[in-house]
């Protein structure tokens, strides 16, 4: 046979045909998807024997009860107990992920020591006894004021910190002003005998009224916030919402007000306005009242129709709210700024505290309540930093418990002396402890026992402890124990308790008022606390996890009250600046404080936005030539920064958004990409930086 | 499905063999569905951050981009189109809607790595047999499939809080909501332990819906009548979205604003417009 050259293409050609009839190239493809396996690379999962811990969250004040799925003893699930009386068993995405905060990228292992002064100025470990020696010779010589900086007063360490700077003579306790409790320590003020804790009593009122607070974004106690508005087609209960941007809050509300930016103020003097002249205050309210005529001069100082052009609002509105609030059966109004915004000013929270009093809800059902009548706390004499002298301090302590709001650096560092040294606690790598001197930290969240009391917003007190889930790191250093190495190193004598032994103290003065109830986390019940057979039993309680929460106190107490508003002395101007505020979400103003796995919610979807991205109004972003996704420059008196532009129709024109948020993983604060946009805010006389002027182009 | 139960040998002496009767019983096949109430849901995103920690979704890298993250859970912010102060917004929590009919990620998968479980009508995914080729993201009309593009990663100690039932997925595999397969399994082990073939409706409950703070979803049997999810999806502001498809997806949305229930036939992507001018 003769092989010719059509030969051999006809059976390379056939070869070709048939081998994609024969199960080879499926097989192939098919045996790729193993071939290409590297399940290698893929980490193993824990093995070992699986167990249930209960305990409590201490990311933010709230102090949700927490149930722990631990293999071998190690938490690799958290949820709420469900039932409990507080919370009503919700965990926010921030708890649920708690966690994972003790293996946090950002976490300081070691006492560290700055190398000078720079957020990205390298490290060096350093012993704890060396560190405390070279903080004890500073507290010496030291000619300034020695601050402790307590975003959280009212603690057991808090005592501890006060005791100590109460012995020195140069000791400044000082506090951020409230945020969620504004309202409550504003009408505090107010009150003639300041011995009485007040709180919200949301769950029998009909009407809110909200100057900003976001309180269906985790303000306060979330699960309580979310069984309140969860019930309210049966409660009846209404909000509105008095808020320049469309919220999380502003959205869900029955009326929302979007008022002009910063003008609170005068929206709830219009409100006073209302109520004054149309006779809707209540008889005994104005009795209660010393200085009324004050309030009456700064209420009736703007007619109607300038208080609708500063405000934006319709005066016709302004007057359906104010007659809504006097018609309620029970109504409450509060204030709370937006986490990354900082606080309103003095003057604008007297107004809005002005008006519980005049509606007459202080002290009434559904209203502004007691909750509890105590003799004077040491912690009240706590300073709030705004009020402390500019360049006054020189050896600054900062606490490493996190308010869960934002907090401006700037803020911070007016208050220093040039020569200053700043020792942080943190357990991590935060914004403000990237400035410190040293870092020496504390145990991370679930690390160490720490009492959770009850919630400032809360109207019936409470109590369970935080235990342990994880075993606490040698490298770290409560702060009981490291003021109790300072106090030694510097000669002084202070009786510092531990924590286990002021639990043990708190649960037998609940014992001995045998009031209220103690729920179980285990099995879900309640028992009278008449019903423990001693302290002890009741103390053993609360650390295998429990509640105790006390009746609500029902006390109705005759107030007086000073209010001492002044009247308004500039009508804002109108100017077609931009305008930057600042957002957030509570607890997630920072890479540091949420886990890594929050990237879910930021980095991986558009639910939140990450720092360094702001959201405008695409109007606002035609008149700036600006499109989605754009990289712009932000400019304001105080510096300028790239950020990531997102269009919004929900945003005011004019305005600009910007995310106080986590960085992207795995960010350094070295990185370019690290931006703070709390750095170009201005801060104001009153320490709050909620509106700054600003401009914004394209680059 | 039918499985052989027990020889019936009744009268078989007589008749012989041929006469053997082979009864098999149908065993009861439930339609696990879910149901979130829209006006509910404030985004507060809980569902997708417990849904990441149960089904061991590591967190992203710094590269990580709203394109290239996993989230099998995933809350949609959708506005109304309005502007200030007109404007309103829905969160829409997406991921799979487990489709019943002519699955489309099912029908194109080359590996049979998606398959439907006839017991419970969840779709699952099979890591080990997929191949990477992403027809299935392609074809999925919610966009709920997502991509390994890299070897998950978390920091060390993380390691040692994975969840143990639940296998974390190597680079170059598709993955997506299974209804937390995981929990499926361990309340079937707990039924038979304790003797029973059906679960505890109470022992199968997926991530997302036991946390949500705002028990806006409802999860469970569609097959079965007395069930809650059955009884809340007869409402008339019950809607599934893109249901003009007709692949029956077993994930329903209930929101009493028109728009929203108008906007849940539209495509979730953004038109070039909507990316440009938002």
């Amino acid at each position: 046979m003769n092989i010719t050259r059509r030969n051999i293409l006809k059976l390379i050609g056939g070869s070709a045909v048939g081998f994609f009839l024969t199960p080879l190239p499926y097989k192939v493809l098919d045996d790729s998807s193993i071939w290409t396996q590297n399940w290698s690379l893929t980490p193993p999962l824990p093995q070992g024997p699986v167990s249930i811990k209960y305990s409590n969250c201490t990311l933010c004040a709230a102090g949700c009860g927490v149930k722990a799925k631990c293999v071998n003893g190690i938490p690799c699930q958290l949820i709420g107990i469900p039932r409990h009386p507080i919370d009503n068993g919700a965990l926010c995405a921030r708890g649920l992920a708690g966690h994972h905060l003790v293996n946090h990228p950002l976490r300081v292992a070691l006492p560290q020591k700055f190398l000078h002064k720079s957020p990205d100025s390298a490290m060096e470990p350093i012993s704890f006894q060396t560190a405390v020696n070279e903080i004890a010779s500073q507290i010496q010589k030291s000619n300034g004021a020695i601050a402790v900086f307590d975003q959280q007063p009212g603690r057991i360490t808090s005592e501890i910190y006060f005791e100590f700077l109460n012995q020195l003579s140069n000791g400044i306790y000082a506090t951020h002003p409230s945020r969620e409790d504004a309202t409550l320590s504003t009408l505090h003020e107010m009150i003639d005998k300041n011995n009485a804790k007040l709180g919200y009593d949301f769950e029998n009122t009909q009407l809110i009224v909200s100057f900003g607070a976001p309180l269906l974004d985790d303000w306060g106690i979330p699960g309580r916030m979310r069984k309140i508005f969860g019930k309210r087609k049966e409660s009846g209960l209404k909000l509105i919402q008095i808020e320049s941007c469309q919220s999380r809050t502003a959205l869900q509300s029955d009326v929302w007000l979007p008022i002009k930016p910063d003008t609170e103020y005068f929206a709830a003097l219009a409100i006073a306005n209302v109520l004054i002249k149309e006779n809707l205050v209540l008889l005994a309210a104005l009795r209660q009242i010393t200085d009324f005529e004050k309030l009456k001069h700064a209420a009736l100082q703007f007619t109607p129709a300038q208080y609708s052009e500063i405000t934006g609002i319709d005066f016709s509105i302004i007057r359906q709210t104010a007659n809504k609030l006097a018609q309620s059966k029970s109504a409450i109004v509060l204030s709370g700024p937006n986490p990354g915004a900082g606080p309103f000013n003095n003057e604008t929270e007297k107004a809005i505290a002005s008006l519980n009093i005049l509606i007459g809800s202080i002290g009434t059902d559904g209203g502004i309540v007691i909750r509890d009548l105590q003799k004077e706390n040491k912690n009240h004499i706590a300073r709030n930093w705004n009020a402390i002298q500019d360049h006054s301090i020189e050896v600054l302590f900062i606490d490493s418990v996190d308010s869960g709001y934002a907090l401006p650096w700037n803020l911070i560092e007016r208050k220093l002396q040039p020569q200053h040294t700043i020792i942080s606690l943190s357990p991590y790598l935060n914004e403000i402890a990237a400035h410190a001197d040293y870092i020496l930290p504390s145990p991370a969240p679930y690390e160490s026992l720490v009492e959770v009391p009850a919630h400032v917003t809360s109207n019936v007190n409470s109590f369970s402890v935080a235990v342990p889930l994880f075993a606490k790191p040698e490298t770290v250093i409560e702060p009981e124990n490291l003021f109790k190495l300072i106090t030694q190193s510097v000669g002084m004598q202070l009786e510092i308790p531990t924590t286990e032994e002021a639990v043990k103290q708190k649960a037998e003065k609940i014992f001995s008022t045998k009031r209220g109830s103690v729920f179980s986390y285990s099995d879900g019940t309640t028992k009278p606390v008449s019903e423990f057979l001693s302290a002890d039993d009741l103390c053993k309680k609360l650390f295998e996890g429990a509640a105790w929460s006390d009746k609500p106190n029902n006390s109705h107490h005759p107030f007086r009250f000073t209010l001492n508003i002044a009247a308004p002395k500039n009508v804002p101007k109108t100017t077609n600046s931009l305008v930057l505020i600042p957002q957030g979400w509570k607890v997630a103003v920072s890479s540091s404080s949420i886990s890594p796995i929050l990237s879910k919610l930021f980095q991986e979807s558009e639910l939140r936005e990450n720092a360094g991205t702001i959201s405008i109004n695409p109007e606002t972003a035609t008149r700036y030539r600006l499109r989605s996704n754009d990289t712009a420059l932000l400019e304001t008196e105080e510096g300028k920064m790239n950020v990531r532009v997102k269009l919004n129709t929900s945003i005011q024109p004019g305005v600009i958004l910007a995310s106080v948020g986590p960085a992207l993983n795995e960010t350094n604060f070295s990185d370019a990409t690290y931006n703070d946009v709390l750095s170009l805010c201005t801060i104001s006389d009153h320490g709050t930086w909620r509106i700054t002027q600003a401009k914004v182009s394209k680059i | 499905m039918h499985n052989l139960r027990s020889w019936n040998v009744e009268n078989n002496t007589s008749k012989g063999l041929e006469n053997l009767i082979m009864e098999t019983i149908s065993e009861k096949k439930s339609q696990y569905g879910m149901m979130i109430d829209l006006d509910r849901c404030n985004g507060c995103g809980a569902c997708a951050v417990a849904c990441a920690v149960e089904n061991n979704v590591p967190p992203a890298y710094q590269q990580t981009n709203t394109r290239t993250g996993i989230t099998w859970m995933r809350v949609f912010e959708i506005p109304n189109d309005e502007q200030f102060p007109q404007s309103d917004s829905v969160f829409v929590p997406m991921f799979c809607q487990q489709c019943e009919n002519e699955t489309p990620c099912v029908t194109v998968c080359p590996q049979n790595a998606v398959e439907i479980d006839p017991l419970t009508g969840i779709v699952g995914q099979i890591p080990q047999r997929c191949l990477g080729c992403r027809y299935c993201m392609a074809a999925c009309p919610y966009h709920a499939r997502y991509f390994n593009w890299r070897d998950p990663k978390w920091t060390d100690g993380m390691k040692l809080q994975l969840n143990p039932d639940v296998a974390p997925r190597m680079r170059g595999v598709v993955e997506k909501c299974n209804f937390c397969h995981g929990r499926l399994h361990t309340a079937r082990q707990k039924a038979a332990a304790n003797g029973s073939e059906k679960i505890d409706p109470n022992d199968y409950v997926p991530a997302c819906v036991e946390s949500c703070p705002n028990k806006a979803i409802i999860f469970g049997d569609l097959e079965d009548g007395s069930s809650e999810i059955s009884q809340a999806i007869k409402s008339k502001n019950t809607f599934r979205f893109l249901s003009r498809l007709g692949t029956e997806p077993k994930v329903y949305f209930n929101s009493g604003r028109a728009w929203v229930r108008e906007m849940a036939e539209q495509a979730l992507t953004r038109t070039k417009k909507e990316e440009i001018y938002g």
